[in-house]
């Protein structure tokens, strides 16, 4: 099993925002749904699209390049072109600290 | 040591330790501000658009000819491949210093030379001066271009003279042992008329968990009626960075069998690039993929016939486990001049688990009106009727896969005419498949004499 890792600080992952980091040479987006912090692959399971740089709606982030949606909660697609779901990480608040424990999928 | 990266102070240390000529020390201030003046390439660009390099931090390696003293602390383990007895030369470099070399004098009674970049530059400078500074290194690619000929930390050169026939083949190793250090080294061949070898040139890394990140280029130039057979095996640690352009080039009746095996390495993107130059050239490009947890392996091959009555013939196979990933790009480019260009590529896929990804995009640009280039590209599971066969007769699953690889691969292995390059392969794919070097049956296809 992994450890969590600091991956950033609250102050800079406001309610709404995305946030792309890298850890153990993976591409992870990290996300504020109204307080509450999750983070998933940003790799669109489509074409591979870099996710954090769509747009982020409620809990569903569009796929810049071909307007696959995902749940950023669960992974979950939730429109073509894309049908795979995307991997999610836990993720826990330490203080003003933000910590991510990379899946193993 | 600490982390350098790659700042302007960084090349500036680089360029202090340089000993070689000034021309070539000219042709790395260029490659420098080149460098500058480009950025690193990002998904919006189309050939990095299934290349993912984000995660990737070149301010976390430190340029190979910056290791200064801790050179001689390494701890080098190349038992793995001491398997040289059956070669006429071999030159062995470690995190880009020289580790051991045979013969002793890169220069032999022939004329050949195989030796060490730094040795060519101050022994045998006219022969190969002009490709390096024409065609050779090319700075405006890209970005990593020219970071590889800025910080170019050695690499090796072949040459052999006009009408030599090189019977032995020749067996070129670059190995990382150090962490976190980048390797730009650099692989020219050069075959005069009517000249022919066989080299095959191994990168590896003694230990499979150091990180470590490789810019590298090799250049194969093909004189008129020349032969070269060349095989890479690019077998790096399972955390480098492996960013790679290749290219031959062909002049009129020159022939290439040019062989990829592509296993190590957690990220690769490398650009394969073959001109066709003169009339009556023949190249033929094989290649095996095999990759396994997060590996990303992305070849880009290009097939340029820019003169008539060429021929080329290309043929990759993937093998993908885990959640890795394969991109293979090829394109068929045939010049309006090209008449009577006959053109092949496939890529083969073999996906072993149900996460793993394969991309094929082949391509045609056709210019001339009287030509044949065909294309093709599969991508397919495993059978597990086969597996189970296997595995109900005594082998274990790893045995069982193993033999269902060997044989995806074998159209690609059976092109390798030399049998302890073709053992070398096999040895390759069977280690990363955790079955044991020595083993009872390390390999299931048989070893041809002819």
């Amino acid at each position: 099993m992994s450890e969590y890792h600091k991956v950033t600080t609250l102050s800079e992952l406001p309610i709404g925002s995305k946030k792309l980091i890298q850890l153990q040479g993976r591409a992870i987006a990290v996300f504020n749904v109204d307080g509450e912090f999750f983070a998933i692959d940003d790799v669109c399971t489509h074409d591979g699209g870099p996710l954090v740089e769509g747009d982020l709606e409620g809990c569903e982030i569009e796929c810049p390049r071909h307007g696959a949606r995902f749940d950023v909660r669960t992974g979950q697609a939730r429109s073509m072109p894309a049908f795979e779901n995307v991997a999610t990480h836990l993720v826990k608040v330490e203080g003003n600290d933000l910590l991510v424990q990379l899946s193993n999928t | 040591m600490s982390k350098t990266g790659f700042s302007k102070s960084t090349f500036q240390s680089v360029l202090k330790h340089y000993q070689g000529p000034s021309w070539f020390e000219e042709i790395r201030k260029q490659a420098w501000d080149s460098c500058c003046a480009q950025s690193f390439p990002s998904q919006n660009d189309e050939e990095w658009r299934r290349t993912d390099i984000r995660a990737w931090d070149p301010e976390s390696f430190i340029p190979a000819d910056l290791l200064g003293n801790q050179k001689s602390a390494r701890n080098i383990d190349l038992d793995a491949t001491s398997d040289t007895a059956d070669y006429g030369g071999v030159l062995i470099t470690v995190d880009g210093t020289p580790y051991s070399q045979k013969p002793e004098h890169p220069l032999t009674t022939d004329g050949i030379f195989f030796g060490t970049l730094d040795q060519a530059l101050s022994d045998i400078p006219d022969r190969i001066q002009s490709y390096l500074s024409a065609q050779a290194l090319k700075l405006n690619h890209d970005r990593f271009s020219a970071m590889h000929t800025a910080f170019l930390n050695g690499g090796t050169v072949l040459h052999v003279p006009k009408g030599v026939q090189l019977e032995v083949p020749l067996y070129d190793i670059c190995a990382l042992a150090s962490e976190h250090i980048a390797d730009c080294s650099h692989l020219l061949v050069i075959l005069e008329e009517n000249a022919s070898a066989t080299l095959l040139h191994k990168v590896v890394s003694t230990n499979k968990t150091l990180p470590g990140m490789h810019i590298g280029a090799v250049d194969l130039i093909l004189k008129e009626g020349s032969k070269l057979n060349y095989i890479e095996l690019q077998n790096w640690g399972d955390e480098v960075w492996n960013f790679s352009r290749q290219q031959a080039l062909l002049q009129n009746n020159a022939t290439l069998q040019w062989t990829t095996a592509c296993l190590g390495s957690y990220v690769s993107k490398a650009n394969q690039e073959i001109a066709l130059e003169g009339s009556g050239a023949v190249a033929e490009m094989n290649g095996i993929m095999f990759a396994n947890n997060r590996q990303h392996l992305s070849y880009h091959t290009k097939q340029h016939h820019m003169a008539p009555h060429t021929q080329s013939d290309l043929l990759y196979a993937g093998a993908l486990n885990d959640h890795s990933r394969s991109v293979w790009r090829g394109m068929i480019r045939v010049e309006p001049d090209a008449q009577k260009t006959n053109a092949y590529q496939r890529n083969d896929n073999l996906l072993l688990s149900e996460e793993a990804r394969a991309d094929s995009i082949p391509g045609l640009e056709i210019e001339a009106d009287d030509v044949r280039c065909t294309h093709g590209a599969t991508a397919g599971k495993i059978d597990a009727d086969q597996i189970f066969y296997a595995m109900c007769r005594g082998m274990s699953e790893s045995e069982a896969n193993l033999m269902v690889i060997e044989g995806f691969f074998g159209r690609v292995y059976d092109r390798v005419t030399s049998p302890s390059i073709r053992h070398q392969l096999n040895q390759a794919v069977a280690d990363k498949l955790g079955i044991e070097s020595g083993s009872e049956h390390p390999s299931f296809i048989s070893e041809s004499t002819s």
